[in-house]
């Protein structure tokens, strides 16, 4: 598997403390696993749990013309096993079996890397600014309608990080877009991941609009230099306490300096990717620590890719908006992707709730701005893998890995494709029968 | 249990009407009355049953009266009086501390104006007794308490500590702003609860929660919350508790339904059935003020139309909630010895075209239909 890291190495401007805090990036921090999910179980969940014998198939062979891996190979004329949820065989060069399932491609199953499939202004605490122990387990409803959307573009695994209201909002959650009902049921164990903002949304609506402020929104930032403050207020007095005893927030600060959680920060525009990488950088220069940086919705990345090179920074790109400008009144251009993908940068695609383009489509408009199909393909499965630490588990087509594959109907990402099958952990989510 | 009479009835209105059912014979504190039918409210039905009531308390129930008292006949059926799990029309926002999230100590029944002219609506619906809750915006606003709208007692205080759980308790501009926040303040309150405290008590099983959730995900994670600490009680709202009939069950927890509007979604009205159908607890609210004073009746009779046998209807607004309520010695069913509060109804207590002709509520009328005779009743 030729993995993003590789690539790194490879990258001339890649040299010293940038180089392994991007390496770092990618490691499987055994110590930080997600918090516990909330012991909540629903009528389907325990339905499951208590008869065995009901639990959905999760053993099947899947036939088709032209199997994507997501590692560097096509292979043509497939036939890929599943047992037990995990991808048990894939044989090239083979023929269905009578009962296999059937399509023109397949795809590992797509990641979202930032998909607020969250309970809106309910997942961020904004009594304060600065959040870092507020759980996303808390924020995310496993019962919620736009879970089934998500499943049926083709998204098996999503990230969701909390609503960008605060600056520093809290740890976001990983879960697979299927299955039983509860978080517990669905959460993948990644890399512990810190979610805030920077820009101008954390500041939004931080003034009273007349008569005596009355309420916590007039002490909070109105302003990008005050929410940069906050982060570097945040993160300074972490390094400052002491290494125990300091509290949950203070604990998960000093993890983000110690880059065992990484710091998954959202800029839209030049001036807010710019604020997160001195922000890293000073941490970085000030001796405080190396912070494992992901930037996301950052849609004028391609403005200075050399900056985020420099950075050791993995970005994640919002959906490509309809008028060229995203929040923020950032202009992402058609050939971010494309810049990023030039420069070296490791970089996701994301999509929003599915509501309008789906994650396919926006790879189609990826490949559209210059991708290759199997360039756009790593960006939407195996490079979030990399970049939420779950790449042992998701993001390609391979021997052992979670039976997550998406069933096509033509080529992938083209606007006349369509998810016609999904199988999450080997169960038949979507069926193409 | 514990009864505070706090407000002798004597003091909020005088003595019963002299209306066609009052007493006509006999101890002048005793009377007979004798209704086609007779819902004892356990499930017996007693054809042209009697019912004797002495000092404001049931004496008997059955097929006849004591010798010597005289049995006055009334054209209709007789049910228990209809307890309504959450309702603080009266209260006039007083129930609702506004500067703070969490009062616990709070006691609604300090909220309770037993003149307030609304609570006569709500007793011509039959209801004779209501659960008084903080507002569903808080998330630990304080103590219910059970109270008599008819009669002004106070039935109980501090029957249970009320949890506003859903997403009604968390705001835009005092914190918590976020489920997150919500929890992590309960999970404070409740883990660090001081002895005696309501939180204490409720881990501890001496006092009930009432617990507000509304989502199915909301409902899920109250249930966690209330095995993770041990309580017991009700969660109000769960809409969609037919899907969650299993989970609710394993809880141990009963269910309160919020009314429904004639338009409202079948949710509650197919919930009511399946919970019924699985044996789990439930009852009704009114809240009087937003969906007006029939609306119990109206969701227990919308609930009847997808599937709830009357039965069950009528056990959700009388015997369930009494036990639910932990009030099952004094209220709930016509037996002997329990309150006399109790309806009689043109026809058939769960019907809508019934009307309650006559209410008694602690053995006197204290609501008569201006269609039920030529009399005007006392208010």
């Amino acid at each position: 598997m030729i993995s993003i890291l590789t690539t790194l190495l490879l990258a001339p401007a890649l040299q010293g403390p940038a180089l392994l805090a991007s390496s770092a990036l990618f490691e499987h921090p055994s110590e930080a696993p997600l918090q516990a999910p909330l012991q909540a179980t629903t009528r389907k969940g325990s339905q499951a749990a208590k008869a065995d014998g009901d639990a959905p198939k999760n053993s099947w062979s899947v036939f088709a013309d032209k199997v994507y891996t997501s590692t560097g190979s096509t292979l043509e004329n497939a036939l890929v096993v599943i047992t037990d949820g995990k991808i048990s065989a894939i044989t090239p060069g083979a023929s269905a079996n009578d009962d296999s399932l059937k399509a023109t491609t397949l795809t590992a199953g797509l990641i979202d890397a930032s998909a607020p499939i969250h309970l809106g202004f309910e997942s961020v605490e904004q009594s304060s600014e600065v959040t870092p122990s507020i759980s996303m387990e808390y924020g995310v409803d496993p019962f919620d309608p736009r879970w089934e959307r998500l499943v049926r573009s083709g998204v098996t695994t999503a990230f969701v990080p909390p609503l960008n209201r605060n600056v520093v909002g809290g740890l976001g959650i990983l879960l697979k877009t299927a299955g039983p009902e509860t978080l517990e049921g669905r959460a993948l164990e990644g890399a512990e991941i810190l979610c805030g903002a920077i820009g101008g949304l954390p500041s939004s609506g931080n003034r009273p609009a007349s008569g005596t402020p009355n309420t916590f929104y007039n002490r909070r930032p109105t302003t990008r230099m005050g929410v940069e403050w906050e982060w570097r207020k945040a993160l300074f007095d972490a390094a400052q306490a002491p290494a125990e005893g300091a509290g949950k927030d203070v604990d998960i600060l000093q993890d983000v300096l110690a880059g065992k959680i990484a710091a998954f920060i959202q800029a839209y525009p030049t001036q807010d990717i710019r604020t997160a990488v001195f922000l890293k950088e000073e941490m970085q220069r000030e001796g405080f620590g190396e912070i494992r940086l992901v930037i996301d919705g950052a849609a004028e990345a391609w403005r200075e890719p050399d900056l985020l090179v420099r950075s050791g920074a993995a970005v994640v790109l919002p959906p490509m908006p309809g008028q060229g400008r995203t929040v923020d009144q950032a202009f992402m251009a058609a050939n971010t992707a494309k810049v990023l993908q030039d420069a070296g940068v490791p970089f996701a695609l994301s999509a929003n709730d599915a509501r309008t383009e789906p994650l396919g489509i926006q790879a189609g408009f990826a490949m559209r701005g210059g991708l290759t199909r199997e360039q756009a393909l790593r960006a939407v499965t195996i490079t979030p893998a990399q970049i939420l630490g779950v790449d042992s588990r998701v993001g390609t087509l391979e021997v052992g890995k979670d039976a997550d594959i998406v069933l096509w109907n033509g080529e992938p990402f083209e606007v006349t494709t369509r998810a016609i099958g999904v199988l999450v952990d080997g169960v038949l989510v979507v069926d193409p029968r | 249990m514990l009864i505070l009479p706090i407000l002798v009835s004597a003091l909020a209105f005088s003595a019963p009407a002299t209306a066609a059912v009052s007493p006509a014979a006999g101890s002048a504190d005793s009377f007979a009355l004798q209704a086609s039918r007779v819902h004892v409210g356990d499930g017996r039905v007693i054809e042209n049953g009697v019912i004797v009531v002495t000092d404001g308390a049931i004496r008997s129930v059955g097929a006849s009266a004591p010798e010597g008292l005289s049995v006055r006949k009334v054209d209709g059926e007789i049910a228990p009086g209809f307890i309504a799990m959450r309702d603080a029309t009266g209260a006039d926002s007083e129930n609702n501390e506004t500067t703070r999230k969490f009062t616990p100590t709070a006691d609604v029944a300090r909220a309770f104006d037993p003149h307030h002219p609304a609570w006569a609506h709500l007793v011509s619906e039959g209801i004779t007794t209501v659960v008084m809750t903080p507002a569903s915006d808080r998330i630990a606003g304080g103590l219910d308490a059970i109270v008599s709208p008819a009669t002004g007692e106070i039935v109980k205080r501090g029957v249970a500590l009320h949890l506003g759980m859903s997403s009604r308790s968390i705001s835009n501009f005092v914190e918590p702003t976020s489920y997150a926040g919500l929890y992590a303040h309960l999970d404070r309150h409740f883990a660090d609860a001081a002895d005696g405290s309501p939180f204490a008590q409720a881990r501890s099983g001496a006092t009930r929660v009432m617990m507000e959730a509304l989502s199915k995900n909301e409902v899920a994670r109250a249930v966690a919350f209330a095995k993770q600490y041990g309580l017991t009680g009700a969660i109000i709202g769960a809409p969609e508790a037919g899907d969650q009939v299993d989970l609710l069950k394993s809880s141990g927890l009963g269910v309160v339904f919020e009314p429904l509007d004639a338009g409202d979604r079948a949710d509650v009205a197919e919930s009511a059935k399946a919970l019924r159908a699985a044996g789990v607890p439930f009852a009704f609210a009114s809240d009087a003020g937003t969906h007006g004073p029939a609306a119990m009746r109206m969701t227990a009779a919308t609930c009847m139309r997808r599937g709830l046998d009357a039965q069950g209807a009528l056990a959700a607004m009388t015997k369930t909630a009494a036990d639910m309520l932990g009030v099952s010695a004094s209220h709930g069913t016509l037996e002997v010895g329990k309150v006399a509060d109790f309806v009689v109804w043109s026809g058939a207590p769960t019907d809508l075209t019934s009307r309650a002709t006559h209410v008694f509520a602690g053995g006197k009328l204290v609501h008569e239909s201006e269609r039920s005779s030529s009399h005007h009743t006392h208010r």
